[in-house]
């Protein structure tokens, strides 16, 4: 049985797999239905608001022969066509697009020719006073008359700047059908060919989404560079549009991992996801090693699956010694232990720090040291923004030496590792999210945001 | 604490005891816990009981009871009255004396019961009285006028009884000191059922040149630094005596000593502890004591080493402790050589007494120190007796031992505590015998007649040793 998709099934896959993007450093799942609210709305604007597109096309047969001269058959149409409904398929690029014939007439006529006449430059318009026109006949809209395509989702420049790549369905490219139409003396074919050449002489085509590659005031890691395309329908049924996103990595070879990439069934339709790798070393490590603080951090990788987390350094070292004996021959045992800790992705509490001594001989975890970094929402529209909310460390110490040590760490954690991570800055994971990812009039409305390990962003849309 | 019988320390005896077999010895280990019970300036104090008085007392009469064998006892009144002078003389065997101690009098009281022989009394010229040399040349002389004699029987018994004071006096080689009675400070008086014939001065007189003639010793201990080894800290260079009331209500004799002279006379009244019914008990005051376990630790192969130190922090008595501290020392900081926090705990092991399980570990921070480790450290060393005889040793024995610390610093320093506590403390301590102890007991001290046999041990605080007389083979 299929879990729900829900946010907490996302972010706790996500939490378990760890590195779920298998390899692309950011990923776009866009549910179907939003897609097709966009084109929908592209659709009324090439309607200018009709809820109808209207499509006629003149054109001539092949010359023939007969005892009163050469001629030629035209043909002329006019369908008015409903709302398109886009029907993408797992696993491939191409996406069904039908258009129902909601009314629509057909009229034939014969046009003398002469010789070397080529049916594509008959010239024909509708209506031509050179044709001698049958009658005019209407549609059959009880037999669900519709034209259908397969559009294969591809990607063009210049549609908004020359940096900015959008995914299209171009019906100049789609390969048409007509279904329960028929006219007297034309082939399905030719009837298809000639709605295909309407459509490509009218430039119509729909934008999915769109990347800009430019990194305006972004950084490498969160410039897309390429993009391939992936739809998947998961076991819940979604069926879902993935931008695959390469920046400064490498295409990856397989697709993400995740079951369910959008949560549904908590109301959300979209979610952008960051590779690891860029979330904790150009955005975490990079942030608050920026902040002057006298520790660092470094982004660490034990392997691709288990993705990144951060490591501080300098480690925090206790060192000394025991001594007993008598005055001329004392015995004196030394020590000295690390106390390391990690920055790691959490399913709901944003960036957890972990420390705890480096067991060695009888010291095992006497010194531990945690503390959450929940990542949060706030602004609107292009002003949303990311950040942290450092929480108050949770240290523990036992023993004698508790008192001082807990208060030197607190001191420590509040004043050099809490200032810095509520410092940090996520205006390239932004810049990302609402500039060089584009959709058709809309932008991410984000909802949540969390870390477990790669970033996801998850929400809906809202007109741009 | 533990008594035992012969053997190595730690074997197990039948006649064990402890305080929770009995109720008035766990008392009295109490409140030799609760305050010092040898008096200040005074290492050790020997305690004797009323019946090891008396058994004392009655062996030094042995041999002079027999008085109707031409050595009667013999009384001249001092005064004449109408130019004679009343005599009395009594012929008979004594009997064994009751022997008991008299707080009040510092005094052995001595009674003897007369169910036998003949009493007469007689009158002699106040001018042979005068030229007589002593009391017998009187009544040898042939001058006196006797009455005739009256036979003293079970129904009409006489009864010489008295107090003869307690003192101490230097032995006879000038060696050492003699505690004992002083026979010609002390009064008998004869009473008896003829209350007319015995209401003569006569009989209300020293009778110290008698005792003194019939060879009587009032000797019930000597002391004298008589061991091979050389002196310790108990070897006694002052003694004195006194009688004084036991927790337990019973009189005591008590021979208090110290290793150095000039100690003050020890205040009287107080009730001292004495382990009823032993016959003696020797109670050594915590400095000594834990200067002689300190001794005896460091003869260990052991690093560490101990030193007896006095009084501390609101105690009462000495305890041991290592010579030198062991120091902890923690530095927090960072790879990068920046120090946040240095911590230094300076710590002692102390070793004092207990009321039930002997030697007793425990710990001791030094108040200037950053950090207070948690340490939870328990040893314990029972006390025991080794050897038989005049080779009884008292000295420690095994205990257990455990080192407990959950802490950061704690389990650093855990095993290493563990390790020499398990280690070389524990070998070392177990080994500790207090020679000194039965140097003074079994060689300085001489209770005539008899030898000392260690029964019982314990060390609430001072070292106590308690047991038996027994008889000198």
């Amino acid at each position: 049985m299929a879990s729900a998709p829900t946010l907490s099934y996302l972010l706790g896959q996500m939490a378990q797999d760890k590195e779920v993007l298998n390899g692309w450093d950011a990923v776009l799942n866009v549910l179907e239905s939003s897609l097709n609210a966009f084109f929908r709305t592209q659709f009324q604007s090439m309607t200018r608001g009709a809820p109808q597109m209207t499509i006629a096309q003149v054109f001539c047969g092949p010359r023939l022969t007969s005892p009163h001269g050469d001629y030629c058959v035209v043909t002329q149409f006019s369908f008015a066509l409903a709302a398109p409904s886009f029907v993408f398929t797992g696993g491939s690029n191409t996406v069904t697009v039908t258009q129902a014939i909601v009314s629509g007439t057909t009229r034939s006529g014969s046009m003398p020719v002469g010789q070397g006449f080529q049916p594509a430059s008959c010239g024909c318009t509708p209506d031509d006073s050179r044709v001698t026109w049958g009658p005019v006949q209407t549609i059959n809209v009880g037999n669900h008359p519709a034209i259908s395509a397969q559009v294969q989702l591809t990607s063009v420049t210049g549609l908004i700047n020359a940096t900015t790549h959008t995914v299209v369905l171009d019906f100049a490219n789609g390969a048409f059908t007509v279904n329960n139409v028929t006219l007297q003396g034309v082939s399905s074919q030719d009837l298809s060919n000639q709605i295909k050449s309407w459509f490509a002489t009218h430039g119509v085509k729909y934008q999915v989404a769109s990347l800009d590659f430019s990194a305006g005031h972004s950084i490498p890691s969160l410039t897309p560079t390429q993009f391939q395309l992936n739809v998947l329908k998961t076991n819940s049924g979604n069926v879902v549009v993935q931008i695959l996103i390469t920046t400064n990595g490498r295409p990856a070879g397989g697709i993400p991992i995740v079951l369910e990439p959008i949560p549904t069934a908590s109301g959300y339709t979209c979610t952008l996801m960051i590779s690891s790798r860029i979330v904790f070393t150009d955005v975490l490590c990079n942030g608050f090693n920026g902040s002057g603080k006298p520790f660092r951090l470094y982004p660490q990788s034990p392997s691709l699956a288990q993705g990144y987390s951060a490591f501080i350094s300098p480690q925090m070292h206790f060192s000394g010694s025991f001594s007993y004996g008598n005055c001329c021959d004392r015995t004196t045992v030394t020590y000295s232990l690390y106390l390391g800790g990690t920055y790691s992705g959490t399913a709901t509490n944003g960036f957890h720090l972990y420390q705890s001594i480096t067991p060695s001989g009888n010291v095992g975890n006497t010194i531990t040291v945690s503390a959450d970094n929940p990542v949060s929402l706030s602004g609107a529209g292009p002003s949303q923004s990311i950040r942290i909310n450092p929480q108050p460390p949770s240290i523990n110490v036992t023993g004698g030496a508790s008192g001082t040590i807990n208060n030197e760490l607190q001191s420590i954690l509040n004043n050099d590792f809490k200032g810095a991570m509520a410092g940090l800055s996520f205006g390239s994971v932004t810049y990302f999210a609402l500039r060089n990812v584009l959709f058709p009039g809309n932008m991410i409305k984000m909802g949540v945001v969390q870390v477990p390990t790669d970033l996801v962003i998850v929400g809906t849309f809202e007109p741009s | 604490m533990c008594v035992e019988g012969r053997g190595a320390i730690g074997a197990d005896v039948e006649d064990a005891m402890s305080p929770q077999d009995s109720p008035d010895l766990a008392a009295l280990l109490a409140a030799m816990r609760a305050r010092p019970s040898v008096p200040d300036g005074w290492d050790a104090v020997l305690s004797l009981s009323q019946s090891a008085v008396q058994s004392v007392v009655r062996r030094n009469l042995a041999g002079a009871l027999q008085t109707n064998k031409g050595r009667s006892l013999l009384w001249v009144a001092p005064a004449q009255a109408n130019g004679q002078h009343d005599v009395v003389a009594l012929n008979t065997d004594l009997s064994p004396p009751s022997v008991s101690l008299s707080v009040a009098d510092q005094a052995v009281h001595v009674s003897f019961r007369i169910d036998g022989g003949t009493q007469q009394v007689g009158k002699a010229p106040a001018a042979l009285v005068s030229r007589a040399a002593d009391t017998r040349a009187v009544a040898e002389s042939g001058g006196v006028s006797w009455s005739e004699p009256v036979a003293i029987t079970q129904q009409r018994p006489l009864q010489l009884a008295g107090s003869l004071p307690v003192g101490v006096a230097a032995a006879a080689d000038q060696r050492g000191f003699s505690i004992g009675l002083s026979p010609a400070d002390g009064r008998l008086t004869l009473s008896g059922h003829d209350a007319a014939g015995l209401s003569s001065p006569a009989v209300s007189q020293s009778l110290g040149n008698w005792l003194a003639a019939q060879k009587v010793s009032g000797v019930i201990g000597s002391v004298a630094p008589r061991s091979a080894g050389g002196a310790t800290v108990l070897t006694p260079a002052s003694v004195t005596a006194r009688v004084a009331p036991s927790l337990g209500g019973q009189p005591v004799l008590q021979i208090l000593t110290g290793a150095s002279p000039g100690a003050p006379a020890p205040a009287a009244g107080a009730p001292v502890p004495h382990p009823d019914p032993h016959d003696f008990s020797l109670i050594v005051n915590s400095k000594a004591t834990m200067t002689l376990i300190a001794n005896g630790y460091n003869l260990g192969m052991g690093d560490i080493k101990l030193v007896s130190v006095p009084p501390q922090d609101g105690e009462l008595h000495w305890f041991a402790q290592t010579r030198e501290p062991m120091v902890f020392e923690g530095v927090f900081g960072n790879q990068d050589g920046k120090i946040y926090v240095t911590d230094r705990s300076t710590l002692f092991m102390r070793f004092g007494g207990s009321t039930d399980q002997g030697l007793k570990l425990f710990t001791f921070i030094d108040p200037n120190s950053t950090v207070r480790l948690q340490l939870e450290l328990a040893a314990h060393y029972p006390t025991g007796v080794s050897g038989a005889g005049t080779d009884q040793v008292v000295g420690l024995r095994e205990g257990a031992q455990s080192v407990t610390g959950n802490g950061f610093y704690e389990a650093i320093v855990q095993p290493q505590l563990q390790k020499f506590l398990t280690g070389d403390i524990k070998s070392d301590m177990s080994k500790v015998r207090l020679p000194a102890v039965s140097d003074l007991l079994l060689r300085d001290l001489n209770v005539p007649g008899y030898g000392l046999q260690f029964d019982l041990t314990a060390l609430p605080a001072e070292l106590l040793v308690a047991g038996r007389l027994v008889p000198n083979a």
